[in-house]
């Protein structure tokens, strides 16, 4: 028998584990819980959201987290942060005042802009159009629809990281960050129906 | 205008495991096993789930746990779950057993500074808040716990409140409309969503698909949560034993038996809408 993937599952104490063990158990990965008591010895690391990008980071590095997650990175092995996990990999965020953050990827985490039309938080499902050729077969068509809900977003430095973007009205963010082995997802995979459950199947080709 | 992707939300209420439904959150007839609901209408296009608890503040219970956490075994679509927060450890236990977001209420009311609080912690995109607003001789007031306990104050003050506390949802029940499927209360909804700008859903008076649309079009709605309509449809799916049902009202289940229904109701809903123009997931 093939073995299985074994996937390191960081706990920020600040949210729904369940659906992603669930997601991934599923297709036949092996989920355990990333935390300070255990060798970091995965075959890949996802930092998950939702939460609060100052309590995550608090959090984290109470459990000296921060650096592990930094090592793993380091190690070149595949990182995946969803929604505030993606977040969490750039350089700072403006969530209530401004926060370091991993600063695995150069650039900021921002407030979507207010505008009369918007709703913030952007709480629906919505499409990320793939840009990227590198991800090439982490997605099933060029437009997938996924769900969203975040009052911030990601604005890497180097537009070429912009994997995926998405349009709410007429804001346009990037959705999808990729840069080495490390890809990062501002919307969540694990509660993305279909769609969702074929982004974890593709992902095994990114190990 | 901003009519792209609204979202379609069955509401499954719960009480002592079952599913349930009444009128005026009042009166309620057993259905069958919440799981199976929430995952025949996650497989057949719901956008979300929402689950409450309606005795949950009234005997200070949190049994809604173990039900969020098998509903959540077999769903992957977000889950809402409102009903006995009282607390951040509350919120932690619920989000930890497969809840994706938590409706608060009755504790907001209570202590407004609750909402912050969780806010600054979870983040307020967990954050959801529920007004159940009620229409008494021609003013608007909102109510807690289920519609049992009045507060004499404007629900649209109340509702910026909860925006300005971190609230990053507004769950709007109108009570007086609730489970009698004429239509939405367009006039508070239309009120509340045009006050904040955080996503409002609207709930309450879903009869037929016209009353998506009419609630859709004329207010600043996000999402449209709804449950006899989906609930009444699908229950001939499942199979339940009633003669092992001990409590509630199950002469209406089995009365049910015999009416038509319509299995694919979420998306005949869907068609319905993208026809007019309202752009909803389709799959």
């Amino acid at each position: 028998m093939k073995k299985k993937i074994h996937v390191g599952l960081v706990d920020l104490k600040l949210n729904n584990l369940y659906t992603i063990v669930r997601a991934l158990e599923k297709l036949n990965y092996k989920v355990s819980i990333a935390n300070n008591f255990k060798k970091f010895n995965f075959d890949m690391l996802i930092v998950p959201g939702t939460g609060s990008f100052n309590q995550a980071m608090k959090n984290l590095k109470e459990e000296k987290l921060d650096y592990k997650i930094n090592d793993f990175y380091l190690s070149n092995k595949l990182i995946l942060g969803i929604c505030l996990g993606m977040q969490l990999l750039f350089e700072k965020s403006s969530e209530f005042g401004n926060r370091k953050g991993l600063g695995l990827v150069k650039g900021d985490v921002r407030r979507i802009p207010q505008k009369s039309c918007f709703n913030i938080p952007h709480t629906r499902w919505n499409s990320a159009i793939s840009k990227n050729s590198l991800l090439k077969g982490l997605f099933e068509n060029k437009k997938n629809n996924y769900y969203f809900v975040h009052s911030y977003y990601c604005k890497p430095k180097n537009s070429k990281e912009v994997a995926c973007s998405t349009v709410y009205d007429d804001f346009n963010f990037c959705s999808v960050v990729h840069k080495n082995k490390l890809i990062g997802t501002q919307f969540h995979p694990e509660k993305s129906g279909l769609a969702g459950v074929k982004f974890f199947k593709n992902l095994k080709k990114f190990i | 205008m901003n009519k792209n992707f609204i979202r379609i939300i069955p509401k499954l209420d719960i009480k002592n495991g079952y599913l349930i439904k009444g009128i005026n959150l009042e009166g309620l007839r057993i259905l069958g096993s919440p799981y199976e609901f929430a995952k025949f209408y996650s497989e057949n296009g719901a956008d979300e789930i929402f689950f409450q608890d309606n005795v949950a503040s009234l005997y200070g219970t949190n049994n809604l746990i173990k039900f969020i956490n098998e509903t959540a075994k077999n769903i992957n679509i977000p889950l809402t779950v409102g009903g006995g927060v009282r607390n951040l450890k509350d919120i932690e236990t619920m989000l930890r057993n497969g809840a994706d977001k938590v409706c608060i209420n009755s504790q907001a009311i209570k202590d407004p500074s609750f909402i912050y609080k969780a806010a600054k912690i979870f983040g307020s995109s967990t954050i959801s808040a529920l007004i159940e607003t009620i229409n008494y001789n021609g003013n608007y007031y909102y109510t807690y716990s289920c519609g049992r306990e009045l507060v004499k104050k404007d629900p649209v003050q109340w509702s910026k409140t909860l925006e300005d506390l971190g609230a990053g949802e507004i769950f709007l029940t109108s009570v007086d409309k609730e489970g009698l499927g004429i239509g939405c209360d367009i006039d508070i909804t239309k009120k509340i969503s045009s006050n904040v700008n955080v996503p409002v859903v609207a709930h309450g008076g879903i009869g037929n698909l016209k009353h998506f649309f009419d609630v859709i079009s004329k207010t600043k709605i996000n999402g449209v949560s709804a449950s006899s309509i989906f609930h009444y449809n699908v229950v001939n799916q499942f199979k339940i034993d009633i003669t092992n049902i001990k409590i509630g009202n199950t002469d209406f289940l089995e009365n049910f038996k015999k009416k038509k229904t319509d299995k694919k109701i979420i998306s005949k809903i869907k068609n319905y809408l993208n026809k007019n123009k309202i752009e909803v997931r389709l799959i």
